[in-house]
């Protein structure tokens, strides 16, 4: 007894006697997914023998990436030895070379071997006044690396090539010279193996049987079948409804999306508006609205990232003003400034914004009556290297209150209020300094997996911000690292997994934070 | 956020009461210190930019004795005028114009002072100091010095040589700049002088070349009794207001601070001046403010003492608060506010959500991708979140660069992190090369903003972009996709022949997509050369990606 599916299985095997799977897909149109569970079952019934061949394919890691494009070590050491004169001394050519002190040790190692070049030592004397002011003779001992060609490409870094563009090689197509470069690169740990599983079916004289003896039961209930009645004639075909049916994987929302969403339906559920503003900001309102002085820190190049085009764009001239004036002398507000020159040029150079408030005090610039209940949320950007805990863009969620009697408690209530919706009962306030809020404060929240983690920021603007803005009362303001409380309610440990770039990971996610 | 570390011995020795461990930590993180106990001798501190007081032992002891009520209200600590006297040049105007300078007699400098001295100096010269550019800091043994007039002055670097901290013999200017570890790290401040700053004894004992090193001869040791302390800098009013702060933080375990002359031309005047900061400030606005209508005049000027503030009383309804000269970070009344939130306890505030009726709205663009996304779902497409940060040579490698401009990033992590994607294409592609291996058919989707150039002008676009991978797919495949959605959206589109396909696409089988008269986007199937050979894919794709920006405008 054959389903459709197995009888076009095993009739393309018939002909084919043993084929790999993408070819039996090819000749009967069956998707894969479907496909697996029809041999399983024809395996079940004996009509077909599965093969599991194992192959082996090689894969660039993301070192081996990197150095594809900006060459290995020992290459990237001699090019710039050999640019620069030929012999460098080795304490020097860290900061010629631009590389970190362990891949210098390796490429040095590489150029030994290789023979690219020469380490030579020397003594050399020097004399040097002492304490005392004699004269004292010391020795120098001097290290330099020698360049006298740049070595044409070897077969390792031709490979190495052809792996990253090419994205894995089947390791049994590789030629003998190919061979040996990939273990020199698995033994640098710039590719590394992988193994993919590759399935042949065969047809068993059993099969071929069944096949032949298939006539006489309606498999598939087709309209033809119902209307000339044939069910009447013919026995209908029993299912094996113990046999797993082919796999389906619906489409879906991203997981970490949804979570958004819901954040989203929180904040209007609470009456909020949503808001939205440039991702490319200029730094009058990332920074200086926010009474953020010039020199500060956070707008160095370690904390932000600029753009080198387009590099500036130009600011409205009225708040511009207004900003000089309470940056440098504390405007009408009654403050006493930051007390430094104020400079236009750096307001309109432009950065990818390191926060959302940016688009909240957008938002106040345009309104201003009372009372007013705000949220965005998007990406910001910190140049920060990637691992578990950091990603260079992540989200956050900026918030704002306005109204005529709010208070620093009503902040408060609003914050413990939103965790209270997002399943968080414990939230702890504690006192800290942002340059455009005050009174300021930083809130942890708590999880029993993972204890109190400091998720927020908060405060009530300050006099000066709200200043500029033209706001008449009191305004608070928060900020919350999104990817941060995701990670902790949805229990994912790594950041990147948020951004995962593997569609069964996002396919076996469970809808509900699983 | 400065970090540094102080000991825990000497912290409770300057208290003069024993804490344990956690309730040191607890108390600390109310004054906005956040504490970690390293072991039995070392504690690792963090404090917010504000408080930069609070960096050393003295200043945290200050600070928890008000808390703790041991001793309220304005520090006390003696003055007392010196016979020192420093001689600004008139040249160094137009170097690095500003010196302020102090003595402190009494101050006994064991190992543990000795090493927390040295990094409260350091960490100030990084955050206050904006690394040195904007200050600099020097601590000198004040008994080492040679005579009591010291000049501050513009020197030719060849008539400068005495022996740096931490050397055995005398160097010249440049030899200090090129030899030492602090000169080839700070030698960009002064290089571009043809004179460089040099504090000097009229008796020609060099004390140091700020900002960049001291002299080994006026070097702090554990047997220092006195210091002399001196600023310099490009901004005046940092250069004495730290200068406060680290004299009055020092003096709290200090016999007295030292006055001294300072004669710039025909002005003579003292530093460190040891300005109190006044704040007058409305009892109303500290209760509105807080949302604690009950407070007392009272209760208040008790807070305020608590956190070291003098009070006077102005009338019945306000106060004049005079502050310690270390709190510069003092700008406006609402500071006042925050001290008095911080003296009560955060956690004895209690959250209270405020009424006020508004209608939650969200964003039209919001809603409009919203039911884009559902869509997409419904036709079997996973959703993907990928990176806005791309790399140019990829988007240039795989789109071109004729038409399209993409943004510059001065300071990329890394080559592949240095634009703003203009289009999904690629990471749709991307993820689907990783993924290739994985059951068929592999179809996803992505809806997110991208940044193309126009006009000079960075400008955020919507974008939608779709793919499908599988043993077998094609422009037909694809396309039914595309009707389905602009069909469902209500959208008038169309396709259209391109003239010359971009190599990515088979010549043929790709299409301008067309929405209400305006090209926004593009459908095709993926050129096979260009899959296997350029990517590493050995699988067909086909793909589109169409422009929805302010589509939402229009429903």
């Amino acid at each position: 007894m054959l389903t459709a599916n197995e009888r076009k299985v095993l009739e393309a095997l018939k002909n084919l006697k043993r084929a790999r799977l993408e070819v039996i897909e090819d000749n009967t149109s069956i998707p894969r997914s479907t496909l697996m569970s029809v041999i399983e079952s024809l395996k079940s019934k004996k009509a077909i023998i599965v093969h599991i061949n194992k192959v082996e394919f090689i894969e660039p890691t993301d070192e081996g990436s990197k150095r594809a494009i900006e060459g290995l070590p020992e290459r990237v050491i001699v090019e710039k030895v050999y640019r620069a004169g030929g012999r460098v001394k080795l304490e020097k050519i860290k900061d010629l070379a631009g590389l970190s002190e362990k891949e210098i040790a390796i490429g040095l190692g590489w150029i030994r071997r290789k023979k690219w070049g020469k380490i030579v030592s020397r003594t050399l004397k020097s004399r040097i006044l002492t304490r005392e002011g004699k004269v004292k003779e010391v020795t120098i001992r001097e290290t330099e690396l020698i360049v006298d060609s740049i070595p044409s490409k070897t077969v390792t870094e031709e490979t190495l090539e052809k792996i990253v563009k090419v994205g894995s090689l089947r390791l049994d197509t590789l030629t003998n010279a190919e061979h040996n470069a990939v273990s020199e690169l698995l033994s640098r740990n710039l590719v590394r193996k992988k193994v993919y599983e590759e399935v042949e079916v065969e047809i068993t004289s059993e099969g071929l049987k069944l096949l032949l003896e298939e006539k006489e039961y309606i498999t598939a209930i087709t309209h033809d079948i119902i209307k000339k009645k044939e069910w009447l004639i013919k026995e209908i075909k029993p299912y094996n409804i113990k046999a797993m049916p082919p796999r389906l994987y619906p489409g879906k929302k991203h997981f970490y999306l949804e979570f958004i969403d819901m954040i989203r339906e929180i904040l209007l559920s609470m009456g909020f508006e949503e808001a939205e503003g440039p991702i490319i900001e200029v730094e009058l309102w990332n920074f200086d609205v926010l009474f953020q002085p010039q020199d500060h820190p956070a707008r160095e190049i370690h904390d932000t990232f600029r753009l080198k085009f387009p590099n500036r764009m130009k600011v409205d001239e009225n708040i511009a003003l207004k900003v000089k004036e309470v940056h440098e002398r504390g405007g009408k507000a009654g403050s006493r400034g930051w007390r430094y020159k104020w400079s236009i040029d750096v307001a309109e150079r432009l950065i990818l914004r390191t926060q959302t408030t940016s688009v909240s005090v957008r938002f106040l610039a345009k309104r201003k009556e009372p009372p007013i209940k705000m949220f965005t949320i998007g990406k910001v950007y910190r140049p920060d290297t990637i691992d578990a805990k950091h990603l260079p863009e992540f989200h956050q969620l900026d918030g704002i209150i306005m109204d005529k009697e709010l208070n620093f408690r009503n902040l408060l209530g609003i914050l413990q209020e939103f965790f209270r919706k997002l399943g968080i009962e414990k939230v702890k306030f504690k006192p800290s300094y942002f340059p455009f809020t005050e009174p300021s404060v930083e809130g942890y929240i708590w999880h029993p997996r993972v204890g109190w983690v400091e998720t927020f920021g908060a405060g009530m603007f300050r006099p000066e911000v709200l200043e500029v803005l033209d706001v008449k009362y009191p305004t608070a303001a928060w900020g919350i690292g999104v990817d941060r409380v995701a990670m902790i309610i949805m229990g994912i440990d790594d950041i990147r997994d948020l951004y995962s770039q593997s569609i069964s990971y996002l396919r076996n996610r469970r809808v509900l934070w699983g | 956020m400065p970090v540094t570390t102080i000991k825990k011995k000497r912290l409770i020795k300057l208290l003069g009461k024993d804490i344990g461990d956690e309730e040191l930590v607890e108390l600390l993180s109310n004054i906005k210190v956040e504490a970690e106990i390293l072991d039995e001798e070392n504690m690792q501190i963090e404090v917010t930019p504000d408080r930069l007081d609070l960096l050393i032992s003295e200043g945290i002891a200050r600070e928890l004795k008000g808390v703790l009520g041991l001793e309220k209200g304005f520090p006390k600590y003696k003055i007392r005028k010196t016979n020192i006297k420093l001689i600004l040049d008139g040249e160094i105007k137009f170097i690095r114009p500003y010196i302020a300078v102090a003595a402190i007699y009494g101050y006994y400098i064991d190992k543990y002072t000795l090493e927390e001295l040295l990094q409260f100096q350091e960490k100030l010269n990084i955050s206050m100091g904006r690394d040195r550019r904007k200050i600099a800091i020097g601590f000198y043994d004040l008994d080492k010095l040679n005579s009591n007039i010291i000049l501050y002055r513009a020197e030719e670097p060849a008539k400068i040589k005495y022996t740096p901290l931490g050397y055995d013999r005398e160097l010249t200017a440049d030899e200090i700049l090129e030899l030492t570890d602090k000169g080839r790290k700070y030698a960009h401040l002064v290089r571009c002088f043809s004179k460089y700053p040099h504090l000097v004894t009229d008796k020609n004992q060099t004390l140091s070349m700020p900002p960049i090193l001291n002299s080994e001869d006026t070097k702090v040791e554990e047997s220092t009794r006195n210091l002399f302390i001196d600023i310099t800098g490009t901004d005046k009013y940092t250069v004495e207001k730290t200068l406060d702060l680290i004299a009055t933080t020092l003096a709290e375990n200090a016999e007295y601070i030292g006055l001294i002359s300072m004669v710039d031309g025909n002005e003579v005047y003292c530093t460190p001046k040891l300005e109190p900061i006044i704040t007058e400030v409305g009892l109303e606005y500290i209760r509105n403010n807080l949302g604690m209508q009950n407070l007392t005049q009272e209760n208040i000027i008790s807070l305020l003492e608590s956190l070291r503030h003098k009070v006077e009383i102005v009338n019945d309804q306000a106060l004049k608060v005079i502050s310690p000269p270390y709190r510069y970070d003092i700008l406006h009344p609402i500071d006042i506010v925050e001290d008095v939130a911080i003296a009560i306890g955060y956690e004895n505030l209690k959250p209270e959500v405020p009424r006020i009726f508004t209608i939650g709205k969200e964003l039209k663009k919001t809603k409009y991708l919203r039911k884009l996304r559902e869509i997409m779902i419904g036709l079997g497409f996973q959703e993907i979140l990928t990176f806005t940060l791309s790399s140019s040579s990829m988007l240039e490698g795989m789109l071109g660069l004729e038409r399209i401009k993409h943004v510059e990033i001065l300071n990329p992590i890394s080559p592949l992190y240095d634009t703003i994607r203009t289009s999904i294409i690629p990471n749709i592609i991307m993820f689907l090369k990783a993924n290739q291996h994985e059951d068929h058919p592999v179809k996803v989707f992505e809806v997110g903003d991208t940044v193309v150039v126009v006009k000079g002008k960075p400008q955020t676009r919507t974008k939608l972009a779709a793919g499908v991978l599988s043993y077998k797919v094609g422009f037909e495949d694809i396309q039914a996709v595309l009707y389905s959605l602009a069909d469902n959206l209500g959208l008038n589109m169309k396709l259209e022949e391109v003239k010359t396909a971009p190599k990515l696409f088979i010549k043929g089988r790709t299409a301008k997509i067309i929405v209400e008269g305006e090209e926004r986007g593009i459908i095709g199937e993926l050129n096979p050369r260009f899959l296997l050979e350029e990517i590493g894919i050995e699988y067909p794709i086909a793909l589109f990606e169409v422009d929805v920006t302010d589509l939402w405008e229009k429903h």
